[in-house]
Order: structure tokens, then C-alpha cells, then sequence
């Protein structure tokens, strides 16, 4: 029997462990760090964007399209600054009563229970936060730029559960920011929300000069 | 299969190569690369709604509107408004600061508290509101029925005329105690020049907003004299280049402050000799012929001779002043050149609206009564009393009081004894009347004190008798919400809410030239366990029962502010509407804004902060409520008082010049104040540690400011460490030398040396005002404080 000479048996086996290094090396970047580098949060409640945003069942959100129909929540103040996530008062005014729900959810027991009758606000994790060193304008954007919401945050207005909430755990932002591909790549505009994607858009609608520094951080 | 190290190596090369075909390296560079910049000690600012809220600032007794921005419940920045009329869009460092002194709960007394050390250290335990007042219910029921009400003594910092301080006097006379004790400043030495020359029980105004030619005896315009935000931004005004006249600023000071740097001209004078000085400027324009003699013939009294009831005949004011004040004996005692009293008299001459100042750096140390007299007899024979641009002397704010106060058997057996501490003519007796009664007195003159803002530590001078008194007194409360220097001392803290987390009000902006009354509604949610002093007292007198009950009927602060409030309504006079012509117009305003419904009236007031009443032509000149019913040069007042106030001769009726007695070796030491650095109740904010030059404190040294020829004649350089030791004790400074320093005299600035507060105050420096040697005003019975004489040695 042919015998493998030692020095190309040893070479042999210093590439298939050399491949075990490799394959090791790709599980762990690409499978467990971003299970380990996003912790998990639950958001306190439901939430249910896609029944809210549907005029035939919920009376008020009206509106020529979904951009307006989201602002009837997540509007501007008198100010132009924009509301973020709703406070309690604005889900008070159709939920005021905490004795007669107008849904029969366990969802909306919990949350007339829990918040309405105690007046405290809802604790809720926002998924798109930028960091503290970016200024960003909503009204810029979604006034002046026409840009319609779904352009940033995807298909977010018509989910019917809330996705669980991922905080990196390094940085104490949202999953969201990076994009939930790991590798950073993205197909729409809205897998993404790095500095690389505001720089990208705005060169690609003829703002170019927005990208200078000051511009977002003032 | 047997691995080697060859094998090994080639499994971790694979994995490194791996890994960079991963997203790993490059996400994990991003995120820590981000998680620099989140620090859990960088500040962030809240997120929420921008809101804004207007108020006004208490921090001194100015009443400045301020405006609040606020994210949601948080307050972050305090800014001047403009269209107050009391500051009209200034503010001071200590104004700007104030948010500081809310959130910084090392200022703060976050809830009550009761001692847990020594005395003096700054101690203490948190406590519940229950317990801390069934604390002192048992202690002020045991010494109202078993010892002497009058052994309950209050020291009130608060603003004079406020309803608080109204509250305070209330409860002490309800207990039945005459033991009231205020801090002496510039307002209280006013008010008595203003009785014993006008008639008029009431402060002083300056009518700056028209004043064209403003001469200043050492008043510190740009150090925070009067309302700090006011006259910063009137000093903008008067050094614009846009149109209108021209404002002639002259300081009188030893010292190249800023004020006295930035004025037009600035003369150096001796230490204590203004007075001197202004007589001087006064026997030239009398000379000259260049008076108002038409109002000094028929508006005062005492300018010339003039005969008694009993026919004898006596020395009036221009015969004092010609022969006593003459050139070469002022420019003697002042160091003033002649030829600089004949330009002022000339300035004073062709301006339109001049006006003689006085108060010494932030008036909060007080000038004696008699230099003040002589300062403001340049306005009296100018005939600049009620007038444009003058001095004002009546002031009425027409609010209501708190009604009758009950009195029960035991009270009023109680008051009609003679106070422990007798007050002089004035009737207020002031904290270092206390404070020699406590030290000298083989009976106890105090069991129980109560501290209302104040903080004599700081704000009085020889305060280091102040710790030695202190310790004689068996049990001390502070209602103060900082963590002041003085309160340390005490036993127990009943904390005020902080000034933006209440009702303030202030009743005459010091200093204003017009009738005024600044109020607020809370503004921020209270930050701490903290309750509003009017609160505090109406549930104190509650519990207490025995006919002081009877004497708080109000349900909480702001009903009897509301009750006060209602009678300024009902006169109908002034306005609680910001107008569009400003108050120093001298119109009368046409729409007070006064609707004659209290709830209506009462949320407008709160809208606009301000009730103000213009001054008008009709107001100019005033019969005068005083014996003579004119203004006195030879105060009539005083003269029914000669025996107590020691009164010898005419002179002493009169303004005049008397040195102070000081002993001859020595230098003279004399404090300074800063615009940035709170010499008061108040704290500085920490911000403003880092606006303190180098040259002033460095580190934990405070550094003496001497002449270079001082130096040289003392043998000391820049940087040296001096021990400066005046007869109550010795502070070791560093030194620097300048030239704003008069060669002779040593300068430091007061508001260091702190022992209560937080980490950016406590023992920073060291506190002027303990070694400042003082004696006492013969009628105000206020400290004299300028003619410490210290001796210093290098170590």
C-alpha cells in the first residue's frame, strides 16, 4: 500500500485544521458575535401599527397617503420639532376611558389597566435612536425633502406585533442603526441608518453639501 | 491524530484569516469607536418637548425676569428677558447659573434633616417632614409654656418687604417673641437715611434709565451693585454708539475695579474718606452758586441757620460745609486733587441728570449713615430727589397684609417686655447685635434660633465670632434649601424649595427707580423632599395651635399671596400689564391691565411678573412727612433722638465726614466683590469656579492683591505665602501684585473660604469677612466694617 510521505501527511492535516480555523472563525463572525452582541428587549406592550393605520377601523387616521396617516401619531409640535413616540395623552384621546376599551385585546386590558388608569407613560424602547452626537430633523426631511417615512423605517407602520427590541451591547444603541445584517449591506434604504446611508441619499437627491460635518454634528 | 505546534498554528492563522472574511473586526472597531462617545459621565441633555417658561430670579434681592428653557420637566437654560422692564434683557453670571443651584444635590438639603455630627461640619441624617417637625413642636411648645417665648430668635435674610419675611415677624409675634434679627445691608441703611431725611420708612431708588452723568462713590456697577442684570445691561446702554447722549460714568474708589477700569474716569480716593469728598464737591457747587436753590428754599430744612423752639440758635448745613469742607482740607483727608473736585462740580453743573451714588461694591456690606447722608446731599442741593434721572424716594407698593395677628396671654405678656436684644432707634436690631449678646450676655439671649436665608458666615463681617456664638446656642434651624455655610451649624434643616420651584416674589427690586413688585409661579417641579417656606411655616403655626394657629387662616403660600394681592388689585393704581412705553418714561400708564376680578387679575399678574407704577410729573416734588415737612439737612428725627444715638453737637444732626478710629500701625485691609462670585446667601454656581483668574484663586489659595511699591516696602513677591492677622485673627493668602491695588491698602475677595456647600466651593480660599475688624454705625447700628488694620507676615 502507498503510503502518504510524513511531510505531506503533516501538511495535509495543517490545512484541514487551517480550515477548521477558517470555518470556525466564519461561524463565530458571522452566526454567534451577532447573537451575542444584541441583547433582547421585549417592548412592554403590543402594538398593533397595521390595525391603527387602517382608516376603516380606526376613525381620524385619514389621510392621502401613509407618511400623513403616520403623522396623525408621530407628528411635528407647534414648534417643528418632532414628538418621537407618542406620549400617553395622544393614546388617550381615543383611549380615555379605561373601563370601556373600544378593542378587546389582552393587549389593550394590559395597557388601559397598566398606564391609562395610573396616568404613567409607557416605557417603550425606540427602535430608531440615533446617537446623542447626531442632530437630525424630521421636519427637514419629511417637509422640505417630501421623503415619505417608509423610506428610513421600512414596513414598520404596517406590522402587526412589535419585533423585540436588540440593544448593542457595546454601544447601547438599537439594532436598527447597523441594519440587521450583520455584514452591513443592504438592499433598501431602510436596512440601514449609518452616517454612510444619510451621506449617500443626500448626494443622490442633489445635497451634497449637507454632508459637511456641522450639518448633523452641531 | 497527534496535533504539533506547526498544526496549532496553522488552526489559529485559518481562524484569523476566517475572522476577517467576517463582519466581526470591522463591527466591533464601529461599536467601540461609539461606546467612546457615550461615557456615562457626558452629560446628555433630556429628550422631550421644548417648552419655555417665564419667571423671575430671587437668587438676589433684583426680581430680574428670567425665561426658562425647558425639555419636558427639566429645566436647561435660564436666559434675561427683554421685555422686563427691571432688566430689560440683562442678567448676571449668578442669574445665568441659577440651574446649577437646583439639580446639584450637594447644594442642596435634599430633605429634612437632622445633625449627625459635629457642629459646624455639615453633618446630617435624613429625617421625615413628621419627625422633623414633631422635633421642634416639642421643642417650641416646652419653651413657650416653660421658659421665655423671647428665647425663639429668627435671623431673616429674606427679602424685606416680602411675604415670607411678613410670615416669619407673624409667627415670632404669634409665639410671642420680639426676638427679630435682620442681616445688615445697604437697603436697611437706606431706608433709615430715607427716614431720618425724608420721612419716608421705605427704600431708595435710582432712577439710572435717565440719569445722564453718573457719579459713583464707590458703587460697583460692573461687580453686581444694585440689580446686577439691570444696571449690565443699562452700562451696554450708556457705552453704545447709537444716538442719544452720551452717559458719563465717574468712579470713587481706592481700588481699580472693573467698574472704576471702565469708566470714564476713575479717582483714586482714601479708603472710608467718601464722605470727605462729597461734601467737598458739594461746598464747590455752593460756592459756585451752581445749586438748585429753588428747591433747597422751599423743599428742605436746615440749610441754613436756624433758630429752635426754644430760641436758640443753631449751625446749619452750608455753614458746616463752607467752613469744614474747604479744597485743600478735602484733598487732605481724601488724597483727591483739588482741580478733580472743581471738574466734578463742573460736570455736575452742565449735565441735565446727574446722580451721586453710593454703596460700596455690591451694597450687600453696608455704608455708614452719615457718609450715605453726605453722598446724597450732592442730590439734594442739585434738587435731584424725585426727578428724572434722581434719586426716588417714595416707593409704595400698595399690597395688602396678612391681616390681624392674634396674640394670646402668653404672648402678649410675653411682648410687652423688653426685647433681649434691644434694637436701636430704627427698630431693627441686626445679627451682630445678636451675636455680641449671645458672647457677652451671662444669660442665655437664645434657646432656639431660626435662619431665613441667611448667612452671616459670608455676609457679615467679623463673622469668625459668629462659629464661638454659634456654639453657645442650644438648638439651631435652618429653613434653608442650600447647604449654606451657617447652616452647618444648625440642628435641624426644614428645607425651602428651591427659588424656581416656588412662589417668588420680590417687593421693590432694590435699587429701582420706580414703585415694583416682581412675582412668579413655580416654574420646575421640586427636585428634592422639599417644601415651600410659607408651606412650612402655615403647617408649623398649624400644629403649634394656642392662638398662633389663629394667626395663619391661609390654606397654603399662595393664598396669602393672593390675599396681598388683592388689595394692590382693588387700588387699581400701576399696572399688571407689560407695557409697550417703558416705566421710566415718566407717563402715567393708560390701561393697567386690571381687570377687577381677582381670579382674572391675579393669572395676569402671574403672565406678566410684574405690577410697576411709573413715576409721573405730579410725583416730582412731595410734601415730605417729617417734622418740617421738608427734606432735613439737619435731620429733625435725629435730634428726637440725640441722647440715644450719642448726639453731641449740630454736626451730628447733619451729614458729615467723621474717620474711623483705627489703630495707626498696620495696613489696611479692605474686601472686594465680583460680578462672577456670590458673597451672599446664595451659592456660585460651579460653572463659575472656572471663571476665577488664576491670579485670584489658584487651587485652594486665595490671593492677596498689594501694590508692587507695598511689596517692595513689605519685602514679599508674586506668589509668596503671607499670614494677614488683623486683632480677630489671621488667613494665609498667596500674593500677587498689581497696580489696581492703592499702594498702603491690601485687597482679597470675599465669598471663599466657604465650609458648607459642595465640592467646588468647600474650602476653596479662605472667608475675608471673619477677620474684617468693625464698629457700629451710631444710628443704624450697622457695621462699619472699612478700617480693619492688619498686619502681614511672610511664612
Amino acid at each position: 500500500m502507498q503510503t502518504i510521505p510524513e511531510y505531506l501527511r503533516s501538511s495535509w492535516k495543517g490545512w484541514v485544521l487551517f480550515g477548521v480555523g477558517f470555518v470556525g472563525a466564519l461561524i463565530v463572525g458571522w452566526v454567534i458575535f451577532p447573537t451575542v452582541l444584541y441583547s433582547k428587549h421585549p417592548q412592554p406592550i403590543n402594538f398593533n401599527h397595521a390595525l391603527h393605520m387602517d382608516p376603516e377601523r380606526v376613525s381620524g387616521i385619514e389621510g392621502e397617503n401613509e407618511t400623513e396617516r403616520c403623522l396623525y401619531c408621530h407628528g411635528f409640535r407647534a414648534d417643528g420639532t418632532f414628538v418621537g413616540i407618542p406620549k400617553l395623552d395622544s393614546c388617550t384621546e381615543c383611549h380615555e376611558d379605561p373601563s370601556t376599551p373600544l378593542g378587546q385585546t389582552p393587549e389593550e386590558k394590559e395597557f388601559l389597566e397598566k398606564y391609562v388608569a395610573t396616568g404613567k407613560e409607557i416605557p417603550w424602547y425606540s427602535y430608531y435612536r440615533q446617537p446623542d452626537c447626531v442632530y437630525f430633523s424630521h421636519i427637514a426631511h419629511v417637509k422640505m425633502g417630501n421623503i415619505e417615512c417608509k423610506t428610513c423605517h421600512g414596513n414598520h407602520g404596517s406590522l402587526k406585533v412589535l419585533p423585540a427590541y436588540q440593544q448593542n451591547r457595546i454601544t447601547g444603541y438599537s439594532r436598527n442603526i447597523w441594519g440587521y445584517r450583520i455584514s452591513g449591506l443592504k438592499k433598501n434604504t431602510w436596512d440601514r441608518m449609518k452616517m454612510d446611508d444619510c451621506a449617500e441619499c443626500h448626494k443622490k437627491m442633489g445635497y451634497e453639501h449637507n454632508n459637511t460635518c456641522f450639518v448633523c454634528h452641531k | 491524530m497527534e496535533i504539533n505546534r506547526r498544526d496549532f498554528i496553522k488552526f489559529v492563522v485559518g481562524g484569523v484569516a476566517g475572522i476577517h472574511v467576517t463582519p466581526l473586526p470591522w463591527k466591533l472597531t464601529d461599536d467601540i469607536a461609539i461606546w467612546t462617545q457615550n461615557w456615562p459621565w457626558v452629560p446628555v441633555p433630556e429628550r422631550g418637548e421644548f417648552k419655555e417658561a417665564k419667571a423671575i430670579c430671587t437668587l438676589c434681592a433684583g426680581g430680574c425676569g428670567i425665561r426658562l428653557r425647558l425639555v419636558e420637566k427639566r429645566g436647561v437654560k435660564i436666559e434675561a428677558r427683554d421685555e422686563f422692564p427691571v432688566n430689560h434683557g440683562g442678567i448676571c453670571p449668578i442669574g445665568m447659573g441659577g440651574l446649577q443651584l437646583m439639580y446639584d444635590k450637594d447644594l442642596r438639603f435634599t430633605s429634612p434633616m437632622k445633625r449627625g455630627g459635629p457642629r459646624g461640619e455639615g453633618i446630617f441624617v435624613d429625617i421625615s417632614w413628621d419627625e422633623a417637625f414633631s422635633i421642634l413642636i416639642e421643642r417650641l411648645k416646652e419653651l413657650r409654656e416653660k421658659k421665655d417665648p423671647r428665647l425663639l430668635a429668627v435671623i431673616d435674610g429674606l427679602p424685606y418687604e416680602g411675604t415670607e419675611s411678613l410670615m416669619v415677624r407673624r409667627f415670632l409675634q404669634a409665639y410671642g417673641s420680639n426676638s427679630y434679627f435682620r442681616l445688615p445691608d445697604q437697603d436697611l441703611v437706606d431706608r433709615t437715611v430715607n427716614w431720618i431725611m425724608h420721612g419716608i420708612k421705605g427704600p431708595m431708588g435710582f432712577d439710572l434709565e435717565n440719569s445722564d452723568y453718573i457719579l459713583s462713590f464707590g458703587a460697583g456697577l460692573l461687580e453686581g451693585w444694585g440689580i446686577p442684570g439691570r444696571v449690565l445691561s443699562l452700562w451696554g446702554d450708556w457705552r453704545s454708539k447709537g444716538e442719544g447722549p452720551k452717559v458719563k460714568v465717574v468712579q470713587i474708589e481706592s481700588r481699580a475695579s472693573n467698574t472704576a477700569s471702565k469708566a470714564d474716569r476713575w479717582i483714586a480716593i482714601n479708603p472710608g474718606t467718601e464722605a470727605a469728598l462729597a461734601l467737598g464737591i458739594v461746598r464747590e457747587l455752593l460756592q459756585r452758586g451752581r445749586y438748585n436753590v429753588d428747591f433747597v428754599n422751599e423743599h428742605t430744612f436746615g440749610f441754613g441757620d436756624w433758630v429752635d423752639q426754644e430760641g436758640r440758635s443753631h449751625k446749619g448745613f452750608k455753614s458746616l460745609v463752607m467752613e469744614a469742607y474747604t479744597p485743600e482740607k478735602v484733598a487732605s483727608i481724601t488724597g483727591v486733587d483739588p482741580k478733580e473736585i472743581k471738574l466734578i462740580a463742573s460736570e455736575l453743573e452742565s449735565a441735565k441728570t446727574p446722580i451721586a451714588l453710593w454703596g460700596r461694591g455690591k451694597a450687600e456690606l453696608p455704608n455708614g449713615v452719615y457718609e450715605t447722608m453726605a453722598i446724597h446731599s450732592i442730590n439734594l442741593v442739585l434738587g435731584r430727589v424725585q426727578r428724572p434721572g434722581g434719586v426716588i424716594i417714595s416707593k409704595e407698593v400698595p399690597l395688602g397684609d396678612l391681616g390681624p395677628v392674634f396674640t394670646d396671654e402668653k404672648a402678649k405678656d410675653s411682648l410687652r417686655q423688653d426685647a433681649l436684644v434691644p434694637a436701636g432707634i430704627t427698630g431693627i436690631a441686626h445679627v451682630g447685635d445678636l451675636l455680641k449678646a449671645i458672647l457677652d450676655s451671662k444669660e442665655p439671649v437664645v434657646d432656639t434660633l431660626f435662619l431665613f436665608q441667611a448667612n452671616p458666615w459670608v455676609t457679615m463681617p467679623s463673622s469668625i465670632l459668629l462659629e464661638k456664638a454659634l456654639k453657645k446656642v442650644p438648638f439651631i434651624v435652618s429653613f434653608s434649601p442650600f447647604r449654606d455655610d451657617t447652616s452647618c451649624f444648625a440642628d435641624l434643616i426644614l428645607p425651602d424649595h428651591g427659588y424656581l420651584e416656588k412662589f417668588q416674589e420680590i417687593v421693590n427690586p432694590k435699587g429701582l427707580g420706580y414703585a415694583a413688585y416682581c412675582i412668579s409661579a413655580p416654574v420646575l417641579p421640586a427636585a428634592y423632599q422639599t417644601k415651600p417656606l410659607g408651606d412650612t411655616l402655615i403647617q408649623l403655626a398649624g400644629k403649634l395651635g394656642d392662638g398662633i394657629k389663629e394667626s395663619f387662616p391661609f390654606k397654603s403660600y399662595e393664598e396669602a399671596l393672593r390675599q396681598r394681592a388683592s388689595v394692590l388689585f382693588s387700588g387699581k393704581r400701576g399696572s399688571i400689564k407689560i407695557q409697550k412705553e417703558p416705566p421710566w418714561k415718566w407717563v402715567e400708564t393708560k390701561d393697567s391691565g386690571i381687570q377687577g376680578d381677582d381670579k382674572k387679575d391675579w393669572e395676569a399678574l402671574l403672565k406678566s411678573n410684574l405690577w410697576y407704577l411709573p413715576n409721573t410729573k405730579e410725583s416730582a416734588y412731595i410734601v415730605f412727612p417729617t417734622d418740617s415737612k421738608k427734606v432735613e439737612f439737619v435731620s429733625l428725627t435725629l435730634k428726637r433722638f440725640k441722647d440715644a444715638i450719642g448726639a453731641k453737637s449740630d454736626e451730628d444732626l447733619m451729614p458729615h465726614y467723621k474717620a474711623l478710629e483705627t489703630e495707626k500701625a498696620g495696613f489696611l485691609f479692605l474686601p472686594y466683590e465680583m460680578v462672577n462670585w456670590s458673597s451672599g446667601w446664595a451659592p456660585s454656581p460651579p460653572y463659575l469656579t472656572k471663571t476665577v483668574f488664576d491670579h485670584i484663586l489658584l487651587k485652594q489659595d486665595l490671593f492677596l492683591e498689594l501694590n508692587p511699591r507695598t511689596a517692595k516696602d513689605l519685602g514679599v513677591k508674586e506668589g509668596d505665602l503671607v499670614e494677614v492677622r488683623s486683632k480677630l485673627g489671621a488667613l494665609k493668602f498667596k500674593v500677587h501684585l498689581s497696580e489696581v491695588a492703592m499702594p498702603g491698602v491690601i485687597y482679597a475677595p470675599l465669598g471663599f473660604g466657604r465650609i458648607g456647600y459642595d465640592e467646588f466651593l468647600k474650602y476653596k480660599g479662605v472667608n475675608v469677612a471673619t477677620i474684617l475688624t468693625c464698629q457700629k454705625d451710631p444710628i443704624a447700628g450697622t457695621p462699619l466694617w472699612w478700617g480693619t488694620k492688619v498686619t502681614i507676615n511672610r511664612i
